[in-house]
């Protein structure tokens, strides 16, 4: 008996310290899971710790990713409702962390429940578009080349633009810009093609154009 | 084979770039982890409470009903008394 055991446990334990999508860069999970040996694993690994019920595998991700999305939805609902829309999407991942398959990134699935939640949100409040929190004094911007000041006046001034924007451009902006994603992954999060994607970031980038020049702004 | 560009798409990428530079998080967006993992943590004690008063619910059940159906199984069978009413019947048939 106890030599069977001894037989069966190295298998065992490779079966523990193994797992997840064949191919994936799934091989050995350190023994203590701290914020330092998480940052090593990538998403894959650490959806796949998550959901094994390793709740700092979650905790890494959402360390990797919530400021991007932070990001994205304080561009698109506003500032201060940002932290509430990130806690409502967040949990909402962590309840349905089983259900998510790998057949999109973690980033990508993030940003789209990100985006229904934004979406939910409007819905429940529909004057929220036009309202983004900005400082006023951010309305006088007339930089000249562009030092520290003047980025953190273009910044605001560039929030301040997207709200002119019509929703299809000002999300498609957002999502690239803001949350970093490329083409593909914005496409597969607003569910059209790519071509269309670019289409609308072609139109955004020229109408934010538009807009900063009127106020002074050039590169 | 680098192609020269012309003024209008020299100045198409200075402007892509500075929309790109200009559009990143700041400041407010750097503490989202840490709001974020508090939502978490703050679901998971509320999993766990919900669980653990479930549990302690399914405990105090089964507890009750070991408890009754011992009672009932060492229970001694009732003797109802009857001498009030044997007495009654006795006078009765008397009278």
């Amino acid at each position: 008996m106890s030599l069977t055991l001894n037989l069966r446990l190295p298998a065992a334990l490779a079966a523990i310290t193994r797992f997840g999508p064949a191919g994936g860069s799934l091989d050995v999970v350190p023994a203590s899971l701290d914020m330092a040996s998480l940052a090593a694993l990538d998403d894959i690994t650490l959806v796949s710790l998550a959901k094994r019920g390793h709740d700092a595998a979650f905790e890494g991700l959402l360390e990797r990713h919530a400021t991007r999305l932070h990001a994205v939805a304080a561009r698109l609902v506003g500032h201060d409702e940002a932290a509430d829309i990130l806690q409502e999407a967040t949990i909402s991942a962590y309840r349905g962390l089983r259900g998510f398959r790998a057949d999109a990134s973690f980033c990508t699935w993030m940003h789209r429940i990100v985006l229904n939640a934004c979406y939910a949100h409007l819905r429940r409040r529909p004057q929220a578009r036009e309202d983004l929190e900005l400082p006023d004094d951010a309305a006088d911007a007339r930089p000249g080349p562009l030092g520290a000041a003047e980025r953190g006046q273009l910044r605001e001034a560039l929030e301040r633009a997207l709200t002119q924007l019509s929703p299809e451009a000002r999300e498609t902006f957002v999502l690239i810009e803001y949350g970093d994603l490329d083409y593909g992954s914005a496409a597969v999060v607003l569910g059209v093609q790519p071509g269309t994607v670019k289409s609308r970031m072609s139109r955004a980038r020229a109408a934010l154009r538009d807009i900063l020049e009127r106020q002074g702004f050039q590169p | 084979m680098n192609r020269r560009l012309d003024p209008n798409e020299r100045d198409d990428a200075a402007w892509t770039r500075l929309l790109s530079e200009a559009a990143q998080p700041d400041a407010r967006d750097e503490l989202a982890p840490a709001i974020a993992i508090r939502a978490v943590r703050r679901e998971r004690d509320a999993r766990y409470h919900q669980r653990s008063s479930l549990l302690r619910l399914v405990a105090g059940l089964a507890a009750a009903t070991v408890v009754a159906v011992s009672l009932s199984v060492h229970a001694p069978a009732t003797n109802y008394p009857t001498e009030g009413f044997d007495a009654y019947r006795e006078a009765s048939q008397a009278w």
